[in-house]
């Protein structure tokens, strides 16, 4: 296993977020982790990251505890996020944000090939190079998001709602792009809400509900579950016995 | 107007003015990357003058005084944020920059007792002379303020430009959370920071004492005219804090000229409480921060 | 917590009396009692820089602007006019308090740094007028101040003055310690943990730093006023840059957070000064008084007062309080809306309203109605604008484009802090209570609005009383209408995080509002605490509040609203009943992604 989190918990300050998630992605794997939002997906990925603490649980990357390392270390582990809405450094050039994509690596030639396979790979950031990161379209910055973050060129690259706020033509651009980056380089863990996108380039998938893993399973198979819905929108059965509680105590009390 | 006048008053304005640049820079660096306003800026300024007299004053060798003088500036400046801010770092924002002004006044209480209450002086780089720019007369010391200021620019802005380091420091003033996921060590940068505007600070210092001599009680008026300079620069752009700083030299020189000496610090600061007010009752009448939406 | 505070603070004057009153009768050689007096000097104006340092946040680096104000007058109009010493005291501080108005109610609403160095600016500035202007005596200054007296009766014996003075720090202690415990107090609290949730309670918070900033600046005149009585002359040196380090750093010392704290640090001060006279090292003072400010900033950020009052609270035991058991929602009821809003008319209504950042337009154009006592829930994919929207009619962010109208008035132009005064409450997505204050103290922010925020009754203690009496109440029934008896005086933080939602909806209810915007209340809950705030939520509805609610879990959603809005790309997609809504095509596509696209993929 590339990747192994088990029995992670973790959360911000006083807000605690995820509740015993384990998960693996496998070396060579796609895996999609999806829910709606608000249900963690953003705070595992950084917990992997070292932005968020753990409370609780191990995470290991390469077989090697990272729980406990800080952000910078485990870039250098060769872990590399493309931020949930990009994150990109408005007000630098395009080139200038790849370049800060390869901070850690001190080697000046292997950064210039690597500048080189992102241009060739995005040939449309070729000619923006020089244009200021703020100024292109959302798809372009996405763009931009995962070349700076592939530039230090990782072994696993986590990817934060690559779909978020692009037009599904664009989406299925920059999932096009997650694929081939796979036969370029690996593994990748892909956080979405949008579950038909990511379940269909993925290997395997998780669902991710009020912090807790609500079902695994091989990507096909989940893509046509119908429990896949109700984690979003919500249920009859099982713990969505909530709902119908609620409804009659509102009715018990408002009398609607 | 003269402009013989006009220039024997703006040209030494450019001077002083000069310095105010590199403490406006000085200021404006080190709010990027720490969000702490560093009230000891001008300090560094004091800091390398008084180092750079007093070792001369001990028969050290001109160049290795000067080299010991900056390297001062940048331990005592990498000192600060290593030692009194990054403890403080969780603390409210009033609380960081209270930190920077007890330590301004812990350097100045330091100077005073090794150096003395006495001002220092030093000998022009090539001698007391001077030369003439269309019938004003200048020290020669001028050309050397102005070229090592330009030097200093230079350097720190193509560091900024060109380095690895320095784009993480841009990066970091941009957005510290991307910056961090690219590997930067942000605390590390920090003190850098930090030590490169002490090492500024304290070479500027040392090029202007022969001008207008070192005394331990000198940072607080660098500090404020370089922060004033700072303000009207947007107190975000490192280019336009230079220019304030310039300004605030240029302002300074002027009001001595025409008004007098002794009402020049009153032209200067009120200039800036005008701006200030203007500001305030006028433009930037913002909102709370929106509340952003989590994770 | 407050009636320990009371405690305390009868404690801390007991003992100030006593040593007021004994150490003139210990030390009578004049040496000792300039001393006193000097230290006394001082703590005037500590007192004012604990109120805009600990309580404002603002950092007065140039208070010795105002007491240079006040010795100058002082100096002026005794000397050259004849004044009365008390007289010209008081018109010193009139002089500074108005000077104080015009310099900080422009620039307050600034960074919080500006104010500092615009202060400092004024200092420097009011030192050139000195040393220039003939009228105030140049570089040698003013000489001859006579010896101080009040309207005819003589303070020339050193003792009479030492009382004098103390009395006058007793009197600024009383005032600080007066609005520190009003609901002005609560407000700069609550501003200095959280400016939005300031905010969302109502609070002014440029009013309530001007107004410390105003009396802060009137101590510091009249203690410039008493200093130069006692030195007999005055020079620009007297009011130097170090003037203002020392009250500063005196504060720090003595304890940022604690009037009594101030005086206490304004003594300590000035014996320390002297010490080091006395063992002919006054060169050291500056580097004493600069590493004392950073070490103690470091390592002791609540200064000597913080120090004492926690070693008291250990040895007294007060700080134990048992655990809190949550009890049912509505256990302890609260009064139902006086006038609930008219069934027929529409309550909130947004029309149009649209908002872009950059080229993002992360609302755009959507339009809909909140009814009368109505629970409605907005709802939507991440980034589809919800909070955005949320913050537009709370006034946290301004429009592009749109109307936002509650109960027929426009209000998409009114900061959240009038937003609030017209009944809206709110509650954050993460989390934002006042971790300075108690349970109960923030509870009772949320009454700040039926408050006096007038700061002259509150500091002369003419209004404060009656009415804390009634907010104490009104929030102890919130805090009991969530199932939170027992928890006043925790401080939040200890609070489990299912009980620190309680809180802050408690602190919201207190604003008694007509309208609860909440975002996303359930979010960290687990399924019995959902459950639980489930019940809570239709509770409120019972009480006449109309609730607009975002919110991710479903089961929440769909079980408790009666109308549901859903949001993708900032744009409204459809809205109706929960069951309705759940099954459009439309939604399922914003929330699981539209499956063309994926399969062309």
């Amino acid at each position: 296993m590339q990747l192994e989190l088990e029995h992670v918990s973790s959360g911000y300050g006083r807000s605690p977020v995820l509740h015993d998630v384990s998960l693996h992605v496998g070396e060579g794997e796609i895996v999609a982790l999806i829910g709606a939002n608000g249900a963690g997906k953003s705070t595992l990925l950084n917990t992997v990251m070292g932005l968020v603490a753990t409370s609780a649980g191990s995470i290991r990357f390469d077989g090697r505890a990272i729980g406990q390392l800080p952000t910078p270390a485990i870039v250098r582990a060769g872990i590399a996020q493309v931020p949930e809405r990009r994150q990109l450094f408005g007000s630098m050039s395009v080139e200038e944000n790849l370049l800060m994509g390869a901070y850690t690596s001190a080697d000046r030639h292997s950064v210039a090939t690597a500048l080189e396979e992102q241009f060739a790979r995005f040939p449309i950031l070729r000619e923006r190079r020089r244009q200021l990161a703020r100024t292109l379209s959302g798809g372009e910055q996405q763009m931009v998001a995962i070349a700076r973050a592939t530039m230090s060129r990782p072994r696993l690259l986590l990817l934060d709602e690559p779909s978020l706020g692009l037009a599904p033509i664009i989406v299925a651009q920059i999932m096009r792009q997650i694929v081939a980056l796979r036969s370029a380089r690996g593994t990748v863990l892909i956080v979405e809400q949008n579950a038909h996108a990511a379940l269909a380039i993925a290997d395997r998938g998780y669902v991710l509900e009020n912090g807790r893993i609500a079902l695994e399973g091989a990507a096909n198979e989940l893509l046509v579950n119908p429990a896949v819905q109700e984690a979003y929108l919500g249920g009859q059965g099982g713990h969505y016995a909530i709902e119908g509680r609620i409804r009659s105590r509102k009715l018990a009390i408002l009398g609607r | 107007m003269d402009t013989t006048v006009l220039l024997q008053l703006l040209l030494p304005g450019l001077t002083t003015g000069c310095v105010y640049a590199l403490v406006a820079l000085g200021f404006v660096l080190c709010a990027n990357v720490s969000g702490v306003v560093n009230f000891a800026q001008g300090e560094f300024v004091m800091l390398g003058g008084m180092a750079a007299a007093w070792l001369i004053g001990l028969d050290l060798p001109f160049v290795l005084a000067i080299l010991v003088a900056t390297a001062l500036g940048a331990g005592v400046g990498a000192l600060q944020e290593f030692l009194t801010l990054a403890p403080v770092r969780r603390q409210p924002h009033f609380i960081q920059i209270t930190t920077t002004v007890g330590f301004a006044v812990v350097l100045r209480g330091i100077t005073l007792i090794v150096a003395g209450k006495d001002a220092l002086s030093l000998p022009g780089f090539s001698g007391d002379g001077v030369f003439f720019v269309f019938g004003a007369i200048l020290p020669v010391q001028s050309l050397w303020v102005w070229g090592a200021t330009l030097l200093l620019l230079l350097g720190t802005f193509s560091f900024l430009r060109y380095t690895n380091v320095g784009r993480a420091v841009r990066a970091c003033s941009i957005n510290l959370q991307a910056a961090r996921l690219m590997g930067v060590n942000a605390e590390r940068l920090r003190v850098i920071v930090f030590a490169v505007s002490g090492a500024t600070g304290a070479l500027a210092g040392v090029v202007i004492t022969p001008l207008v001599l070192a005394s331990w009680d000198a940072g607080l008026t660098y500090s404020t005219k370089g922060f004033i300079g700072a303000i009207l620069g947007g107190f975000r752009s490192p280019a336009t804090a230079v220019l304030g700083g310039l300004f605030i030299g240029l302002l300074e020189s002027l009001g001595a000229g025409y008004v007098s000496s002794g009402w020049k610090d009153f032209i200067v600061y009120g200039v800036l409480l005008a701006w200030l007010l203007i500001q305030g009752g006028v433009f930037l009448r913002g909102r709370a921060g929106a509340v952003t939406g989590g994770p | 917590m407050v009636l320990l505070a009371r405690r305390k603070s009868l404690i801390a004057a007991l003992l100030f009396v006593i040593a007021v009153a004994v150490y003139p009768l210990a030390f009578p050689d004049s040496y000792h009692l300039g001393v006193g007096i000097s230290a006394g000097a001082m703590a005037v104006s500590t007192v004012g820089v604990v109120l805009l340092l600990g309580l404002a946040h603002q950092l007065a680096i140039g208070q010795a602007a105002f007491s240079m104000i006040g010795g100058y007058a002082n100096a002026i109009l005794c000397v050259r006019y004849g004044w009365d010493p008390f007289a010209a005291l008081l018109a010193g501080a009139v002089m500074a308090m108005a000077l104080a108005y015009v310099v900080a109610a422009p620039i307050l609403k600034l960074r919080g740094f500006v104010l500092a160095m615009a202060t400092l600016a004024l200092h420097l500035m009011l030192i050139v007028v000195a040393v220039e202007l003939s009228f105030t005596g140049g570089p040698m200054g003013v000489t001859g101040i006579p010896k101080f007296h009040v309207f005819g009766i003589s303070l020339a014996d050193d003792r009479a003055f030492f009382w004098f003075v103390w009395l006058l720090v007793f009197g600024a202690v009383w005032i600080g310690l007066n609005i520190d415990r009003s609901a002005i107090g609560r407000a700069l609290r609550a501003i200095a943990a959280s400016e939005q949730a300031a905010g969302s309670v109502g609070v002014d918070i440029t009013r309530h730093k001007v107004q410390m900033f105003v009396i802060g600046g009137g101590m510091a005149s009249v203690s410039g006023s008493l200093l130069v009585h006692y030195l007999r002359a005055t020079d620009p040196t007297v009011f130097g840059f170090s003037y203002s380090i020392n009250l500063i750093t005196g504060t720090i010392i003595g304890g940022l957070t604690s009037i009594w704290g101030g005086a206490l640090g304004a003594a300590i001060i000035i014996f320390l000064r002297e010490l080091l006279r006395d063992l002919a090292l006054p060169l050291w003072e500056s580097v004493i008084m600069g590493a004392l400010t950073v070490i103690v900033l470091i390592a002791f950020p609540r200064g000597i007062a913080g120090f004492v009052s926690r070693i008291y609270d250990r040895m007294a035991n007060e700080r134990e309080v048992g655990r809190v058991v949550v009890t049912e929602p509505g256990a302890v009821a609260m009064q139902p809306l006086a006038n609930p809003p008219m069934s027929h008319q529409p309550f909130l209504e947004v029309a149009g309203v649209s908002r872009a950042f950059g080229s993002l337009r992360a609302v755009s154009n959507v339009s809909f109605t909140v009814g009368p006592g109505a629970i409605t829930a907005l709802i939507g994919p991440n980034g589809a604008g919800k909070t955005t929207l949320f913050n537009l009619i709370g006034g946290y962010l301004t429009l592009d484009a749109g109307v936002v109208r509650f109960e027929g008035r426009e209000i998409q132009a009114l900061p959240p802090r009038d937003v609030a005064q017209l009944g809206i409450g709110r509650t954050f997505q993460n989390l934002q209570l006042f971790d300075n204050m108690t349970v109960l103290e923030n509870v009772m922010c949320g009454q700040h609005r039926f408050t006096t925020h007038a700061v002259l009754p509150i500091a002369l203690r003419l209004a404060a009383q009656r009415q804390e009496a009634g907010i104490r109440h009104a929030a102890l029934e919130a805090l009991g209408f969530v199932g939170l008896q027992g928890a006043e005086q925790h401080e939040p933080a200890v609070l489990p995080f299912g009980h620190q939602r309680l809180v802050e909806i408690a602190r919201a209810l207190a604003l008694r509002p007509r309208l609860l915007l909440m975002d996303e209340p359930a979010s960290g809950l687990n399924d019995t605490e959902t459950e639980r705030l489930a019940e809570l939520i239709v509770r409120i509805a019972a009480l006449g509040v109309t609730v607009l609610v975002v919110e991710h879990d479903m089961r929440l959603v769909m079980g408790l609203a009666d109308h549901v809005v859903v949001m993708d790309h900032g744009e409204m997609i459809a809205e109706g009943a929960p069951d309705v809504v759940r099954g459009e095509p439309a939604v399922i596509a914003a929330y699981l992604g539209q499956e063309a696209p994926a399969r062309a993929a």
